[in-house]
């Protein structure tokens, strides 16, 4: 997704703004002049200056650019479903991971993707189970991080 | 001098050696894959060297990183697309010799230029560094505050792209390192009341978000077509390349001799001294009309300036803590965590895991003639793996990756959001690296300038009082001012010439 420079100009302007008032709020540091608000009170200031400068050069565009544009891929219903997918399935893995543990869930992340992305049906199971095992084995075998069991408990090495 | 046997000691251990060609295995399959770039193979390499001792987790990333700015040559000249940015340069020069007939001959003399390159900034990294570093002990706050600045400045002014949409990068950046209690005053900011924001936000899953998850759901919304390979099979790829560097001797010490140059400024990797190196290259041949039909002499000048870029990176990131590109930014955060802070004491406190870096990145390069050699002759089976396979494994090896650090559901989610933050920052043109320096420097930034506010006593001149803090700043204000001068002098020149 694209915007023109007077969208994301006002966007960052907005931001700065947010950032800047918030930073006034913090209280002075005892016996220090300079309060833990300068620093990001003076980048908010400087993202609404940014901001500014962005939506001038906005303004002066001719032919102006239409305030959005869509990619190719958004505009096409397969591929924006193959986006939202990325991103449901780093959800679902977030969510799903601590109760049904790693092999399930990142069985079902793997496969989804790959049947999504246009792997071959017969090799979507045997693929995620590899990988799954694989990253398994390098992650909590090789460099002993926690992955969760989950509902494997009782099959736990 | 028994500083460097512990060094060798470290480095020549089975262990480290093993990790070493694993890493160097991976660093060739990254860079060869169009789309996974060399600072993607670094990001996703942070937490596999999570619990690794300082040395083999260092080894890892140094022996990665060239390889995969070597390898990223490799589908450039075979299909025309880069394997890395850093190799987007030449491409199309390298491409136009394969349509020639001459696949082994551009790619041989890119790999020994890679490693003629690598060696020139290793030497200069290795004479220079400790060096600077008995310089910068004497270095104050004023000193580091501009040192940071100028990196920062830098950053901007030479990506390519427009420098008001590297500063929005970087204010972007800078704000994320405000998050948290670690500043000088120690208070919450932007915490938003949660408790998991309070330490502000980890470098590792924003790394990652950044440069790898924000690829794969580029590939989501446009897949790359099947590639294209040429039919025929790899010949002697070493033959000839002798007289070959021995006729580009002049480009390859010159690309080498600005890689290095323009890898160690902070802020400018890889990629820019490669399009910089092409340019001149051109500007300086006696046969500017061969350039862009398959013609050797920018290949090799690129090729050299890319790789030895990448070792001078390291001169302003051991030396001052300030990354000079992407990837030693994430080595920066790397260094943090192995407890080898960087700057001038690190030299003094622990010159052997310094020396063993050096080592390490002698090694890398003189490895990355037989397992180049390799790639080069496999290049052909690496290319065929679909990228539809390869980017749902990425994305797993990113969440287990980002959880890996403080095994918290957290970090999946600030990985995902930055994922995100740059996929539509990249979309439109707003550069990524200066985010990640002003993510990796804010810190520091802010640290100085407080430091230095109070010692200054609210008097500004005294950020100019020592000789070397007033060189650094005016340099920095003048970039800054670069554009309202330059501006300046055109509309001069238009008003002579209308005069006239």
């Amino acid at each position: 997704m694209r915007v023109n420079d007077i969208v994301s100009g006002t966007i960052l302007l907005l931001l700065g703004a947010a950032v800047a008032a918030h930073a006034l709020g913090f209280p002075a540091a005892h016996g220090q002049t300079i309060g833990p608000g300068v620093f990001p009170g003076s980048i908010g200031l400087g993202l609404v200056l940014a901001g500014a400068l962005l939506m001038r050069s906005g303004w002066r565009q001719t032919p102006r650019a239409p305030a959005v544009e869509w990619d190719e891929g958004l505009r096409q219903p397969r591929f924006a479903a193959n986006g939202a997918l990325v991103i449901g399935t780093v959800i679902f893995y977030a969510l799903a991971v601590e109760r049904v543990g790693f092999f399930p869930s990142a069985f079902v992340m793997l496969a989804v993707l790959f049947l999504a992305f246009g792997v071959s049906r017969r090799w979507i199971a045997p693929l995620a189970a590899a990988v799954t095992f694989g990253l398994h084995f390098a992650f909590y075998s090789l460099l002993s991080v926690p992955l969760p069991w989950g509902w494997l408990e009782r099959f736990a090495w | 001098m028994t500083h460097v046997l512990e060094a060798f000691q470290l480095v020549l251990d089975p262990g480290v050696l093993g990790t070493v060609l694993l890493a160097a295995l991976f660093g060739l399959f990254v860079g060869a894959v169009p789309g996974l770039t060399a600072t993607m193979a670094t990001a996703l390499l942070v937490p596999v060297t999570f619990l690794m001792a300082p040395v083999p987790a260092i080894a890892c990333m140094v022996t990665a990183s060239a390889m995969a700015i070597f390898a990223g040559d490799i589908p450039g000249a075979l299909l025309r697309m880069p394997g890395t940015p850093a190799s987007a340069a030449y491409c199309e020069e390298a491409n136009a010799m394969t349509r020639k007939g001459q696949a082994e001959r551009v790619l041989g003399a890119s790999l020994v230029c890679s490693v003629v390159g690598g060696l020139f900034g290793i030497i200069v990294l290795v004479t220079t560094a400790p060096l600077l570093a008995e310089f910068a002990l004497q270095f104050s706050s004023f000193e580091y505050f501009w040192l940071v600045l100028l990196g920062l400045t830098c950053a901007v002014f030479i990506a390519p792209g427009r420098p008001l949409k590297g500063m929005v990068s970087l204010l972007i950046g800078l704000l994320i390192a405000t998050v948290g209690f670690e500043n000088p005053a120690a208070y919450p900011r932007f915490t938003f009341g949660t408790e998991a924001l309070m330490s502000g936000l980890q470098l590792t899953p924003v790394m990652i978000g950044m440069f790898a998850v924000s690829e794969v759901i580029r590939h989501a919304l446009a897949p790359a077509g099947p590639a294209h390979l040429p039919a025929r099979g790899m010949g002697r790829i070493f033959r000839g390349q002798g007289t070959l560097l021995r006729q580009q001797a002049v480009p390859v010490l010159r690309g080498s001799a600005l890689g290095t140059a323009i890898g160690a400024l902070p802020g400018a990797g890889a990629d820019i001294a490669a399009w910089i190196a092409y340019g001149i290259s051109k500007r300086f041949s006696r046969t500017p009309e061969k350039f862009g039909t398959g013609h050797i002499e920018g290949v090799v000048e690129a090729g050299a300036a890319n790789n030895s870029a990448l070792a001078a990176a390291w001169i302003p990131a051991l030396v001052f803590g300030i990354p000079g590109d992407s990837i030693t930014a994430i080595v920066i955060g790397v260094l943090y965590m192995k407890g080898m802070n960087p700057g001038p004491t690190l030299f003094i406190e622990n010159p052997q895991n310094i020396y063993a870096v050096f080592i390490v990145f002698l090694l890398a390069n003189l490895l990355l003639l037989p397992l180049g050699w390799m790639a080069i002759k496999l290049a052909k089976n690496v290319l065929r793996v679909p990228r539809r396979v390869l980017m749902p494994i990425i994305l797993l090896f990113c969440v287990v990756g980002a959880f890996a650090i403080n095994n918290s559901v957290f970090d999946v989610g600030v990985m995902l959001a930055f994922g995100l933050l740059a996929f539509g920052l990249e979309a439109n043109r707003f550069p990524i690296a200066p985010t990640i320096l002003g993510l990796v420097l804010g810190g520091m930034l802010e640290q100085n300038l407080v430091t230095s506010l109070i010692k200054a006593d609210g008097n500004p001149a005294a950020f100019f009082a020592r000789p070397l803090a007033a060189g650094l700043g005016v340099a920095t204000i003048l970039i800054w001012l670069s554009p309202l001068i330059r501006r300046a002098l055109r509309r001069r020149t238009a008003a002579a010439t209308v005069l006239h």
